[in-house]
């Protein structure tokens, strides 16, 4: 087929490029690495019934992906996108572009020397994407993404009133336009008048060898490297007597310890390292622009991936920063959005949720989130913070007591007297954290929801809307009635890829159940637009 | 005998549910009152405790002749049949008696904002789903609850962790009716 000469997309069939079979077949082999290798490891020896095993577990998928090869036709027709497969039960799905909330592409080394790319579709249902297509070319995959948010820019402009002069105000006239049907909030639709792409933020390679700096990726990728070496066998290879005579005899205690701490630090060195390298590698160039409300990421040094956030769906915003980025200046931003799914490892979920801005510094969080969230402002003196009970520090304080006691008795089986001592020293580091943990949170009712603060070392400050909150609870367990206290949660639909969930323990119990009649009645109050 | 009561209750109010426009943040409206669940829930409670636990019985007994045949009367016997006999007893108590604790701990309402269900024993939630949030709501009927005409009210809403929220032991038509206002609530709010 050639579409060079083909300005419409709309009823041609296009199909996925031969490329494909070698992608699919790469991504089966990641998923499948164990019985490959186990496949090798047999056929090697000459055990046919291994062979055979591994056949049986990879042949049928590889014909499917041949037939899927060979079968898959889409085309955009009529404000749907069709995607059609199948030999003998022919598969049609059909989504319409309006419902479409993403179309996103990654593109590995090998993706690139043959020009293609990999394009996935959501839609708002559900957590798996509605079409994935594997691999398209990438003058295909830019007509599909033009036609796709053109359409959306036509439909988003159509339903709106253009003529009306309401679009000067932002989110805080939110409350006064519910109730009406249809009615999106007037920040929403400021956006959509603007279809001009606008730069919001771009990460220069310094603020990422911060972020680098201060994760603890390296970690992550060395315990990696120690499952490999597991698998491979190489500790049982090892020869430690071999090892132990590279060190020289004559060392004294003092040159012991001296090199114990070279190697700690030096190993230290090699963990940030690890951790730079794959903050630039993962989000070179990164860059966030706004189209309308869409969102758009794109990012990477080998492996590039675009990602498309559309800004009604964000769930869920949280700001987080540990120690040594506080010490910087700065804070990593995470969003949850609907259909964040589970599955985090894939590389345009992954970019646009959990590391959504993977590193901003703290004097231009606001200005960003204002983008996020039109109307929206970000500022700690502005949240007006509650802590929670005042008789929480006591109550945990107790617990860490307790800790300590099993602690002591425990030390205690192991040996007698000084194992005590593990409980005795540890009560005040374990009364501090704890002690800590209840000064650092506390969370706010603001306008547009609720923020949420916690954490000792990592703080995490989080934030979900009103209209995003779908059921909440105050739940309370013997425990916290003997303190008079309760546990306030708000459940979304957010997925859980910034790992912080709203849910605010030991708050006084009248606070609580006064807190949850006031967010109920402000959830109620804001009705979502989008579903 | 307060079946009745509850049903004119209901009746009273025809639909506990504010129908006015939805009243703003300023003014606080006195809370709806709260309902408590159909009490032939206690009855369905309690018959489906016994059952349960004559079964474990039956099975006790079961392995009991089993533990005879094998080793005959002896120190292990008698103490396995202690054990069975003391669990039994105490969950035939628990089973006569937890219903109604249950049931005396079971709250719920319908406003103009949102549905409310206080529950739990031991671990106390309050949970509210505003107005709007539904995502479809079921009525559910197993053997017991049709036979006593009750039902259960199952609300789905699009969150995580709390997406399913039930209500069991309403009344059928109660549960019918709570059903339809939820569902036409959240359909005369959904825009796309």
């Amino acid at each position: 087929m050639n579409h060079s000469d083909v300005a419409e997309l709309e009823n041609i069939h296009l199909r996925l490029h031969w490329s494909s079979l070698v992608f699919d077949a790469i991504s089966q082999i990641r998923t499948l690495i164990l019985p490959v290798i186990l496949l090798l490891f047999g056929a090697a020896r000459g055990e046919n019934f291994w062979l055979i095993i591994g056949a049986a577990s990879v042949v049928p998928t590889m014909i499917y992906s041949v037939i899927r090869y060979i079968t898959l036709r889409f085309q955009i027709d009529n404000g749907q996108m069709i995607v059609k497969h199948g030999l003998i039960f022919r598969n049609v799905r059909s989504i319409p572009i309006t419902k479409i909330q993403n179309i996103d592409f990654v593109q590995n080394p090998l993706h690139r020397l043959l020009g293609v790319a990999e394009v996935r579709v959501e839609t708002a249902s559900g957590s798996e994407p509605e079409a994935t297509l594997r691999v398209l070319k990438l003058e295909q995959v830019e007509r599909l993404r033009a036609e796709i948010f053109e359409q959306r820019q036509i439909d988003s402009l159509e339903s709106h009133d253009i003529g009306a002069p309401s679009t000067t105000n932002s989110g805080s006239e939110f409350a006064s336009e519910v109730g009406t049907e249809g009615v999106v909030p007037s920040g929403f639709a400021l956006a959509n008048i603007q279809v001009q792409p606008i730069a919001i933020l771009q990460i220069p390679a310094s603020w990422l060898f911060y972020a680098g700096l201060a994760s603890n990726r390296g970690a992550l990728l060395i315990g990696v490297l120690f499952a490999f070496a597991f698998e491979a066998n190489i500790f049982k290879r090892l020869d430690f007597q071999k090892l132990r005579q590279l060190i020289p005899a004559n060392l004294g205690t003092a040159m012991m310890i001296v090199s114990a701490i070279a190697i700690f630090v030096a190993l230290m060195v090699l963990l940030r390292l690890l951790g730079i390298i794959w903050y630039q590698l993962r989000f070179h160039g990164y860059t966030l622009t706004r189209k309308g409300d869409d969102l758009r990421i794109s990012c990477g040094m080998f492996t590039k991936v675009q990602a498309t956030v559309p800004r009604q769906r964000i769930q869920f915003i949280s700001v987080q920063s540990n120690l040594i980025m506080r010490l910087l200046g700065f804070s990593a931003v995470r969003i949850e959005t609907a259909s964040s799914g589970k599955n985090l490892e894939d590389a345009t979920q992954s970019v646009s949720s959990r590391w959504f801005v993977p590193i901003v510094p703290n004097d231009r969080l606001a200005e960003l989130i204002g983008q996020i969230r039109p109307g929206l402002t970000w500022d700690d003196n502005a949240f007006q913070f509650q802590p929670i009970s005042s008789r929480a520090a006591k109550r945990i304080s107790r617990l860490a007591v307790l800790i300590a006691i099993i602690l002591c008795a425990a030390g205690l089986i192991y040996s007698r007297p000084w194992g005590a001592l593990v409980g005795v020293v540890a009560l005040p580091a374990f009364l501090w954290v704890f002690r800590k943990g209840v000064h650092c949170t506390k969370f706010a009712t603001t306008t547009d929801g609720v923020v949420f603060r916690s954490g000792v070392f990592t703080t995490k400050t989080s934030m979900t809307f009103f209209e995003k909150i779908q059921s909440l609870e105050v739940t309370q367990t013997p425990f916290d009635r003997r303190w008079g206290m309760a546990k306030l949660v708000l459940d979304t639909a957010a997925a859980g890829p910034a790992e912080h969930v709203i849910e605010i323990g030991m708050l006084d119990q009248s606070v609580a159940f006064e807190e949850h009649q006031t967010i109920k009645r402000l959830a109620a109050l804001h009705q979502p637009v989008f579903q | 005998v307060n079946s009745h009561e509850i049903h004119n209750s209901y009746a009273e109010h025809s639909l506990p549910i504010g129908e006015s426009e939805l009243s703003d943040f300023s003014s606080t409206p006195a809370p709806l009152p709260l309902y408590e669940l159909d009490p032939r829930v206690i009855q369905v409670d309690v018959v489906g405790g016994v059952i349960f636990t004559a079964l474990l019985a039956v099975g006790a007994l079961v392995g009991l002749a089993i533990l005879w045949v094998a080793q005959g009367f002896g120190i292990i016997w008698y103490t396995v049949a202690g054990c069975a006999f003391i669990g039994l007893f105490g969950l035939s108590v628990l089973s006569l008696t937890w219903p109604r604790i249950e049931y005396k701990n079971y709250r719920w309402r319908l406003d103009d904002q949102s549905l409310e269900v206080h529950r739990g024993v031991w671990f106390k939630h309050r949970i509210s789903v505003p107005l709007g949030r539904v995502q479809h709501a079921d009525v559910a009927q197993g053997p017991l609850l049709r036979k006593f005409g009750l039902g259960t009210l199952v609300i789905n809403t699009a969150g995580t962790s709390n997406a399913q929220i039930e209500i069991s032991g309403l009344a059928h038509e109660v549960a019918i009716k709570l059903r339809d206002r939820l569902v036409q609530q959240t359909q005369s709010r959904v825009v796309t």
